[in-house]
C-alpha cells in the first residue's frame, strides 16, 4: 500500500472529541468520508487547505493533527 | 468505495471487455475496410451503451457526491498516465503512416492507442483510489 510520509492522529482526535463519527468530521470539513478514512490510514496527503480545516474542526494546532515522518527519506 | 472509484472501474473493466472482444475478433481476420467500419462503429456504440448503463446502475445503487479534492488528484493522477500513453501511441501511429501501413492498420493502431490511453486512465484512477498510487 502506498504510504505518505505523513502521520495523523484524527481517528484519536475523533474519539476525544464524542467520538464523532468519520461522516461526521467529512461533512465539516467538506469531503467525503471515503477521504477521511484515506487520509486516516496514510493512503492520501490532504491539501494544506483541508487539513488547516481538521485541525480547525478539533480546535488543535495543525502540528498535532500532523506529523511530517519523511526526514529519514531526505 | 464511492460512486466514482466504481464508476473507474467499471468503465475500466468495460473498456477491457469490450475492446478486447473486438480485438480478438479482429485480429487476423483479413477484414476489408467496408467490412471493418460497421464493426470500428459498433463496438463504439456498444461500449458507450454498457458504461451509460453501467453508470445508471451505480448511480440507483448509491448517489452520486460532490468531488471532493482527492477525486480531483485521483482524476489529474489518471489523465497524467493516460497521456504516456496516448503520446506513444500518436508517435506509433505516425511512424505505421510514414511506412505506408494500409489505412485500416492504421484506424486500428489508432482506436487502439485511445482506448488503452482510457483504460490507463481509469485503472490509475482505481489504483489511486485503492492504494494511494
Amino acid at each position: 500500500m502506498g504510504q505518505t510520509p505523513i502521520r495523523n492522529t484524527i481517528r484519536t482526535l475523533r474519539f476525544q472529541n464524542g467520538e464523532m463519527t468519520q461522516q461526521a468530521l467529512a461533512d465539516r470539513v467538506g469531503l467525503t468520508r471515503q477521504t477521511i478514512i484515506a487520509i486516516e490510514q496514510g493512503r492520501y496527503s490532504p491539501s494544506l487547505e483541508a487539513a488547516f480545516r481538521i485541525a480547525s474542526v478539533f480546535g488543535v494546532p495543525l502540528e498535532v493533527v500532523f506529523q511530517y515522518d519523511g526526514h529519514k527519506d531526505c | 468505495m464511492t460512486f466514482r472509484e466504481k464508476s473507474a472501474l467499471a468503465t475500466a473493466l468495460t473498456l477491457s471487455l469490450v475492446y478486447g472482444l473486438y480485438a480478438w475478433r479482429a485480429w487476423g481476420a483479413g477484414l476489408t475496410r467496408a467490412e471493418a467500419i460497421p464493426g470500428m462503429v459498433g463496438v463504439v456504440l456498444a461500449q458507450a451503451i454498457v458504461v451509460v448503463v453501467a453508470h445508471i446502475a451505480l448511480a440507483i445503487h448509491r448517489r452520486p457526491e460532490r468531488p471532493d479534492e482527492r477525486d480531483q488528484a485521483a482524476a489529474l493522477h489518471g489523465l497524467r498516465n493516460a497521456y504516456y500513453v496516448l503520446l506513444t501511441g500518436a508517435v506509433g501511429v505516425l511512424w505505421l503512416s510514414l511506412c505506408d501501413t494500409p489505412g485500416l492498420t492504421v484506424a486500428h493502431a489508432m482506436l487502439a492507442s485511445v482506448v488503452l490511453a482510457e483504460i490507463v486512465r481509469h485503472a490509475s484512477q482505481v489504483l489511486f483510489y485503492r492504494w494511494g498510487y
